[in-house]
């Protein structure tokens, strides 16, 4: 196993590069820990060159430059946050720079069978009925669970996850469903603090559909739709993925409202960033809602994949640009909104 | 035509109403979605079917559905339901004058539903781009190829904008998001 250290300039990059670290860890099965460290010796980020990073490990140096696009002579880059199309692509590249020579080092990797090389083309796809853990120290939050749960939802496979003392929870691909325990769902679903569930570790496993099917048919599990989870997570998580509050950003898609949970200034949210790129600092002002709520909302986008970078940096007036004025007279629409939206 | 000739009373549909148009093809709900949410009786223009539509539905409507929505003490929202049928053609246009913005429904079951979304969002390009509109796609429970993907790459192929969902005309819930829809985009400017 290689252990990345790593020292993060700043809490806002260190959300952005954790989930991307954390999913390089999830998908490379256990090759990789992630151990944050204050002297860093493995990971390194330059305070005096904030767009490099290096990847040490003993044998290998591989420069990684933390920027917007591959740069000539580096091997692989980690996108900006924002950019999550390319967070897949990046594990993909990184994970296959590390093509490990022996099953992974992993104490409590009980494997059945040895794990297939991670594949630059394709994804590290897990034989069936192999367990993994990823490491014992990795603290328990729901919201790395959710990201574990995108990861085999972008690989399109089953997967059991078991927690110490907790769990277990199915994603079953073919119906794009996640089933577990009210309890467990509910903590997917943020109602609870993610502090009280630190320190557990959890386990990952694969399955093919059929055997999922027949595990999930229990009487007090429920199916949620992931959708819908990745939604609520990133609505009421802290650590929202949009970090940069000034870059422009875009929907690609109208939110499904119809299964979504949603409120009423995510419609207009909605419409304005159909129409016109913008930041959630201008959206935030345009609709007059909390900057934190701005970005959660774009976060929950951008987990459902229809979210997309537009540009970065805000441009000048950008936010007056946008006519976000009703043509209609604000009495009629009173009536309107009163009716529509009373509770 | 004798049967609209007796309904149709073309002075009362005054495009200075306060109103929202729902249109689609034959078939997509549209009555429908003005009888779950109208406030009072609605007034039907439905015919049994007689000629292409019988197949599939019984009856048709021939001229226009007409529901009420209360706003307050005296402001109305019309909801008017155009025809599907093509050759009421010319009922769509002086039914959708003035209105606020237009709620098209397509039915998800029919042979070609993206081709009758494209040829209504055409039709009514111009009164779109001057008002706003949303879409409701039903009959998805009953539909043989299942899935919203292939509206929602058809809506971001050609730069459509507007709020698209399922939804089951048949459900005051459902209606109401196309409701709700329709007026945020109005608060945005359309
Ligand atoms: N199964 C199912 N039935 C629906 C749904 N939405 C509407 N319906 C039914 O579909 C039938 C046709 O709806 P109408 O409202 O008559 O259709 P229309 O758009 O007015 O059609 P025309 O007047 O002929 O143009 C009715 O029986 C509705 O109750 C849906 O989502 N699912
Ligand atoms: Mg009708």
């Amino acid at each position: 196993m290689l252990n990345l250290y790593v020292r993060l300039l700043d809490a806002a990059e260190r959300s952005h590069l954790n989930r991307i670290l954390y999913r390089l860890m999830v998908e490379s099965r256990g090759q990789f820990r992630m151990v944050e460290a204050s002297e860093a010796n493995a990971v390194v980020i330059s305070p005096d060159d904030p767009g490099s990073m290096r990847l040490i490990d003993s044998k290998k140096i591989v420069p990684i430059v933390y920027g917007p696009t591959p740069v000539d002579g580096v091997e692989w880059y980690i996108p900006k946050p924002g950019s999550s199309s390319d967070v897949a692509q990046t594990i993909l590249g990184v994970s296959a720079l590390f093509q490990p020579q022996e099953p992974a080092a992993n104490t409590e990797l009980s494997q059945t069978e040895a794990a297939p090389p991670a594949h630059a083309s394709t994804p590290p796809r897990a034989a069936d009925s192999e367990t993994f853990s990823l490491g014992s120290a990795e603290s328990f939050e729901y919201s790395r669970v959710v990201d574990v749960l995108q990861c085999a939802r972008e690989q399109q496979q089953s997967v059991e996850l078991t927690f110490a003392g907790a769990g277990p929870v199915y994603y079953l691909a073919t119906t794009d469903d996640v089933y577990g325990t009210f309890t467990e769902i509910a903590g997917f679903l943020a109602t609870r603090e993610a502090s009280e569930n630190t320190g557990r570790t959890y386990q990952q496993r694969s399955l093919d559909d059929a055997s999922l099917r027949r595990v999930v048919n229990k009487p007090n599990f429920f199916g949620y739709r992931m959708e819908s989870l990745v939604w609520h997570a990133a609505l009421a998580l802290d650590d929202a993925r949009i970090v940069d509050t000034a870059a422009c950003y875009r929907l690609r898609r109208w939110p499904n409202f119809a299964t979504l949970t949603y409120e009423h200034w995510y419609m207009k949210a909605a419409g304005i960033l159909m129409r016109s790129r913008m930041s959630a600092q201008s959206l935030s002002v345009a609709l007059d809602v909390p900057l934190d709520q701005a970005c959660r909302f774009m976060s929950a986008c951008d987990a459902l994949g229809i979210l997309e970078l537009a540009g970065s940096g805000e441009q000048a007036g950008s936010s007056s640009a946008v006519p976000v004025k009703s043509k209609k007279s604000e009495k009629l629409l009173g009536k309107l909104l009163k009716r529509f939206f009373a509770k | 035509m004798t049967m609209t000739e007796n309904f149709l009373d073309l002075d009362g549909v005054e495009s200075s109403d306060i109103k929202i148009v729902f249109s689609g093809p034959v078939g997509a709900g549209k009555s429908q979605a003005i009888r779950t949410v109208s406030d009072i009786e609605v007034v039907q223009t439905d015919v049994v079917a007689t000629d292409e539509v019988q197949d599939s539905k019984e009856t048709t409507t021939v001229a226009m559905d007409y529901g009420e929505l209360q706003l307050d003490a005296d402001t109305t929202l019309a909801l008017y339901g155009t025809p599907g049928q093509e050759r009421f053609r010319f009922m769509w246009d002086i039914l959708i004058k003035g209105a606020l913005g237009v709620v098209l429904m397509v039915d998800d079951s029919a042979p070609d539903p993206l081709g009758d979304l494209e040829t209504y969002l055409q039709n009514f390009s111009h009164h779109i781009a001057q008002s706003t509109a949303v879409v409701g796609v039903t009959h998805t429970d009953v539909a043989a190829s299942s899935g919203m993907e292939k509206y929602y790459e058809y809506m971001e192929q050609k730069g459509y904008f507007f709020p698209i969902y399922p939804i089951d005309a048949r459900k005051a819930e459902d209606v109401n998001l196309l409701l709700q829809s329709l007026t945020a985009m109005l608060e945005i400017g359309g």
